[in-house]
């Protein structure tokens, strides 16, 4: 807007000199992100009544850009916690229990039908008669790898 | 080790950007605020400036996000708040910080009377 102006790209240029070595995306990440900050704080004076002091208590605060860019460098190395473990494991227990239930459900279903189907064979290779397979359902099983009794409909 | 500021480097290191989603909890924060307010802790920051980069990797992290916002007088403004993952974050950091706390304060001999 000013004079002033010249003070602030001063100071964007120290913090992006100092940012040599960090990806230039990172450095124009964190260079718009100074230089919002120093607009937004200047827009908080009123124009007529900004001053040289004040424009440079602003950069003061956000501090030397040595130490600015030194902050950004320390996650250029590595990506930070990105994923961190701890974020995942309540989901993926869940998910397991999710899985437990449903191999527990499936080989249950499984018993059921092997032990009706046992049931059906027997009943009907003996010939018995539908009120014959009843008493004796529960001792003739046997043979097959059955369930523990499920009380079957019918 | 070796200076006084490197302690407090450390120390901070791990800890400053659970301080930084704690700000974010009840609320989305103006970003030139939220680094106003850290910025006057002076036991937890050297600059206002320092913040941005911290910022950056919260974004990245997917525990913040961030919302423009058209501003009365001014250029629009940036507002941060918490996602889901940074709720996440911040409620594991609490369980961590209060046994690493307690460990601490026991062996060190800090423990509030």
């Amino acid at each position: 807007m000013n004079t002033y102006d010249d003070l602030v790209n001063d100071y964007l240029r120290a913090v992006e000199q100092a940012l040599a070595g960090v990806p230039a995306n990172r450095r124009a990440e964190l260079l718009a992100d100074l230089s919002e900050h120093i607009a937004a704080k200047r827009a908080e004076l009123s124009p007529d009544q900004e001053t040289e002091v004040e424009v440079r208590s602003i950069l003061e605060l956000l501090g030397d850009p040595e130490e600015v860019a030194a902050e950004a460098m320390v996650d250029a190395e590595p990506p930070l916690p990105a994923s961190p473990p701890i974020l995942i494991e309540p989901k993926k227990r869940s998910a397991a229990l999710i899985w437990v239930a449903v191999t527990i459900a499936a080989v249950a279903t499984m018993c059921v039908l092997a032990g009706l189907l046992g049931l059906m064979f027997f009943s009907v290779s003996s010939g018995g008669t539908p009120e014959a397979t009843v008493p004796t359902s529960s001792d003739s099983v046997a043979p097959t790898p059955s369930p523990p009794p499920v009380p079957t409909p019918s | 080790m070796d200076t006084p500021g490197s302690l407090s480097t450390a120390l901070r290191r791990g800890t400053l950007e659970f301080c930084v989603l704690a700000l974010m909890e009840q609320g989305e924060q103006y970003g030139v605020e939220l680094v106003r307010r850290l910025g006057a802790e002076r036991t937890l920051t050297t600059s206002e400036g320092t913040l941005y980069p911290l910022l950056a990797r919260l974004r990245r992290a997917g525990w913040v996000e961030t919302t423009w916002r058209e501003s009365p007088n001014g250029p629009p403004r940036r507002y941060y708040a918490l996602t889901q993952h940074g709720h996440q974050a911040l409620r594991h950091f609490r369980e961590e910080w209060t046994a690493f706390r307690d460990t601490v304060d026991r062996i060190v001999g800090t423990r509030a009377a």
